[in-house]
């Protein structure tokens, strides 16, 4: 029993991080129908901007939660910047092409900030570990389950990102454009909301998200890789599809299941399934249900 | 004299080889009520669309209170004073109707009282309003696209098939809101199969056949014109 309970609080930990990062595929797929390949290599970013600037406040600071939130909002502010970057650089020259470029484009992207990553003045193609911004306690136990301080973070920080997501969305301005634009973006212009603000915000919102979610990855397993990116996007991706792509509670939802599904693997199959159950869930979502769990099947206008 | 507000001169637009627009202009004075009659696939829609640039010109100039458009997007014209209920409305199903009416006055941040003004003109929105705007019936929802579109606090509004699927009834009421919108200071650019319905509220109008302008004049004009009658006003 302690060891079920062991996985799913494991699982629900590890699932944050991956709604987190589903969000940014979700909002970003409601507004432009773009798969944002590129979305995962903000991940990673987020904790090569960690590993470069932790030492600097290391130097002045205990490893604490203080510690922690300094890095983090550096993160979220380089992330940011890089999301913004993205979408105004590379998709907004091909706002008028098929959607076929801009997946291309997004491949690209992906590949270009991987390898440029990788070069030496950059950060290099080996793996580093990742400064201690928080030491890894024992919080409390429940039924024989430990549940570590740092779980406990990832599941506040997780929620309190997501409430506030729920808030810009449902109750400003401008999160409510982000709504109307992707339900329809030629009459949002006609409103006179200015679409491509709203596209950029919302690559914004979304790497913060993402710069989030990379943070407390490296915190949890302390090691910045170059690629690390790749597979925890894709994993994420599937967890957006699962929930259904453009849903924000989807993606929370898809983001949960797909944690949990993964704890499992490991813990009652074997962990070298750890990656395949990720995508095994992607085929069966779409056989069964292409449009996941809480999207709706649009109807394609011609 | 009255204020020239949108003007459009030899405008032609192609959809790839399909000519919908060749060589059209037209003017829209304030305080008018303009009509823009012909059959379907005549190029009307495509002229509004032209004129809030959601499709490209091939040719011709389009201004609005003297400025050239050309450089201007969308939400840019909306700015200026000009706003656009499409055909089909265009709703936005899954926001709340006071969601809808918010976003028409994007860019402004002094709209309460002229929310007033808009529930007071459409009083079913005001016990509709925190309902989902996919649920109300089409009347209610060409009230709410006009209303909202009102909210942009524009000097001259197009309404592209205002009457298009609704019952009779609502389309009287419709076209009685119109006028009244105009009464208020709003000029009015509509697009209409209703052709009947429209010459009677318009004061003056076009008539557009394949991409071309056959006719224009005060509204009595062409609606006396024999010929006209028998093309668009069904005899």
């Amino acid at each position: 029993m302690a060891e079920f309970i062991q996985h799913v609080i494991n699982g629900i930990s590890l699932g944050s991080v991956y709604a987190l990062i589903a969000i940014g595929y979700s909002m970003v797929y409601g507004i432009l129908q773009l798969i944002n390949f590129a979305h995962g290599e903000v991940v990673m970013l987020s904790s090569v901007f960690g590993f470069y600037v932790a030492p600097y406040f290391l130097a002045h600071m205990d490893p604490s939660i203080g510690l922690f939130l300094v890095v983090l909002t550096v993160a979220m502010v380089g992330c940011g910047i890089v999301g913004f970057l993205i979408e105004r650089l590379a998709y907004r020259p091909l706002r008028k092409a098929p959607r076929i470029n801009c997946l291309i484009t997004a491949i690209g992207v992906s590949l270009f900030i991987q390898y440029f990553t990788q070069l030496d003045f950059v950060f290099g193609a080996i793996p580093q570990s990742y400064p201690e911004l928080m030491s890894r306690e024992v919080y409390f136990t429940i039924a024989g389950a430990e549940v570590s301080n740092l779980q406990v973070l990832v599941l506040g920080l997780s929620f309190v990102l997501m409430v506030a997501l729920q808030w810009i969305v449902y109750r400003t301005k401008l999160g409510k454009a982000m709504r109307a634009v992707s339900e329809n973006t030629e009459v949002s212009a006609l409103l006179g909301i200015p679409v491509d603000r709203v596209i950029s915000f919302t690559f914004i919102l979304g790497s913060v998200l993402a710069a989030a979610a990379g943070t407390l990855v490296s915190t949890m397993y302390p090691k910045v890789d170059a690629l690390m990116g790749t597979l925890l996007g894709l994993k994420a991706f599937v967890a957006a599809v699962l929930g259904g792509i453009g849903s924000i509670p989807g993606a929370v939802l898809g983001g949960l299941v797909m944690g949990m599904a993964e704890e499992f693997t490991v813990g009652y199959l074997s962990s070298s399934f750890r990656d395949a159950i990720a995508f095994a869930i992607l085929i069966v979502v779409l056989l069964v249900r292409p449009s996941g769990l809480l999207g709706k099947s649009r109807i394609e206008k011609v | 004299m009255a204020e020239l507000l949108l003007k459009v001169e030899q405008v032609s637009v192609s959809y790839g080889a399909v000519q919908a627009l060749d060589s059209v202009s037209l003017e829209v004075k304030e305080g008018e009520i303009v009509a823009l009659l012909g059959a379907n696939g005549a190029g009307k829609s495509t002229l509004l669309k032209s004129v809030m640039r959601m499709v490209p010109l091939k040719q011709g100039v389009i201004s609005f209170r003297g400025e050239n458009l050309s450089h201007s997007r969308t939400s840019g014209i909306v700015k200026k004073g000009m706003a656009l209920v499409p055909e089909g409305r265009g709703i936005l199903g899954t926001m709340s109707v006071k969601e809808n009416l918010e976003m028409g006055a994007f860019h402004r941040t002094d709209w309460e009282s002229d929310l007033k003004h808009v529930l007071e003109l459409f009083p079913i929105l005001s016990e509709r309003l925190h309902q989902h705007a996919g649920t109300l019936s089409g009347g209610e929802q060409q009230m709410l696209a006009i209303g909202r579109a009102i909210l942009s606090a524009p000097r001259l509004l197009l309404l592209d098939e205002p009457s298009l699927g609704l019952a009779p009834k609502i389309i009287q009421n419709i076209f009685k809101l119109i006028q009244k919108i105009n009464s208020d200071g709003i000029s009015i650019l509509l697009i209409e199969q209703n052709a009947h319905m429209a010459i009677k509220v318009a004061h003056r109008a076009y008539v557009l056949e394949t991409g071309h302008i056959v006719a224009s004049g005060l509204a009595h004009e062409i609606s006396s014109d024999e010929e006209l009658k028998k093309a668009y006003l069904g005899g």
